[in-house]
């Protein structure tokens, strides 16, 4: 049953990644004008951006049994002292770890697998660099080649880091305003 | 809109295949899937521009009594932007390199170094295969 809701999920998201994707692409190639491969480029690392976003905020608020690969982060260290980090908690009941992950392998595959997953291509990536090998244009595919890896690198480094942001300021805006929310809980 | 579900859920089937049956790393999975991906386009491309050019050529010289091939410009979008568009990903390609900073800098540079001259060849392979076969 959850592995067809996740079927369906993934499904889902990868129709609506790849029909934006070709929308995105013939904008820019057709009405703004731009060369192909510069849209494609630029759907990419859009992709590569809040695919870090998607991942930290998921990760954050519904993992709950510490397999989560932000924990060999270096970003890792600055989440330790709030209490939703994804720590194995012990005390956590057995209902809400389940509808928690639950809820990350449906939205994971909605958004990280399925949308993100269809939005970026490495295909049509592939196929530009050899198209523009074929017309001369060597300058174009090189920068074609490493301004994708390297801005993707980074476009995935600014979202990891703005969801990381985000939350600490909602954290702190949660603790300014409802200090006895902590003591509480815990008694 | 159909080529990008099968393309994300047969990408999603080989991450479960490779997570589950293989004790590789995550990111074997991206890598053999965006080189197949790559494959399939280049040959998918070549494959159905050659057929576009019959067909007008057919159609040029009053030749075109049943056109036999269908509409290729749609099976490219299906086929080419759909499904491997979907097939292969970017995004998690990015997010596991991110992920490989941490220490493993030999995977991170196979990763991308492999990455791209494999998918590079593979379009060229694909490539040169979809403008060998005739479409008969």
């Amino acid at each position: 049953m959850k592995v067809l809701l996740v079927v369906i999920c993934v499904a889902v998201g990868g129709a609506f990644g790849a029909v934006l994707r070709h929308l995105g692409v013939n904008l820019m190639h057709l009405y703004i004008g731009l060369p192909s491969w510069i849209a494609v480029m630029i759907i990419n690392i859009t992709g590569c951006y809040f695919i870090g976003l998607c991942f930290f905020y998921l990760e954050a608020h519904m993992r709950r049994n510490g397999g989560s690969r932000l924990c060999e982060a270096r970003i890792a260290g600055d989440l330790n002292q709030l209490t939703w980090w994804p720590d194995g908690d012990p005390t956590q009941p057995a209902v809400d770890l389940f509808r928690r992950s639950l809820y990350l392998d449906l939205l994971s595959g909605l958004f990280i697998t399925g949308f993100m997953g269809a939005f970026t291509t490495f295909s049509l990536f592939s196929l530009h660099s050899l198209l523009l090998v074929q017309q001369g244009q060597w300058v174009a595919m090189i920068i074609n080649a490493l301004g994708s890896v390297v801005l993707g690198f980074v476009a995935v480094y600014i979202g990891l880091h703005s969801g990381r942001i985000f939350i600490m300021k909602k954290h702190l805006n949660n603790q300014q305003s409802d200090p006895s929310q902590a003591s509480d809980s815990e008694v | 809109m159909a080529g990008g579900a099968i393309g994300a859920l047969l990408r999603w089937l080989v991450q479960m295949f490779f997570s589950h049956w293989t004790k590789l790393p995550g990111w074997t999975a991206i890598f053999v899937v965006n080189v197949i991906g790559s494959f399939l386009i280049g040959f998918a491309v070549a494959w159905l521009t050659n057929q576009m050019e019959i067909d007008r050529t057919a159609e040029l010289t009053h030749l075109a009594v049943d056109l036999k091939y269908q509409r290729p410009e749609a099976g490219l979008a299906l086929f080419a932007v759909g499904y491997c568009g979907a097939f292969t990903t970017f995004s998690t390609f990015s997010l596991d390199n991110y992920f490989l900073t941490h220490g493993k800098y030999a995977q991170l540079a196979f990763n991308i170094v492999g990455s791209l001259v494999a998918c590079y060849f593979a379009v060229l392979a694909g490539w040169a295969l979809g403008q060998g076969v005739l479409p008969v």
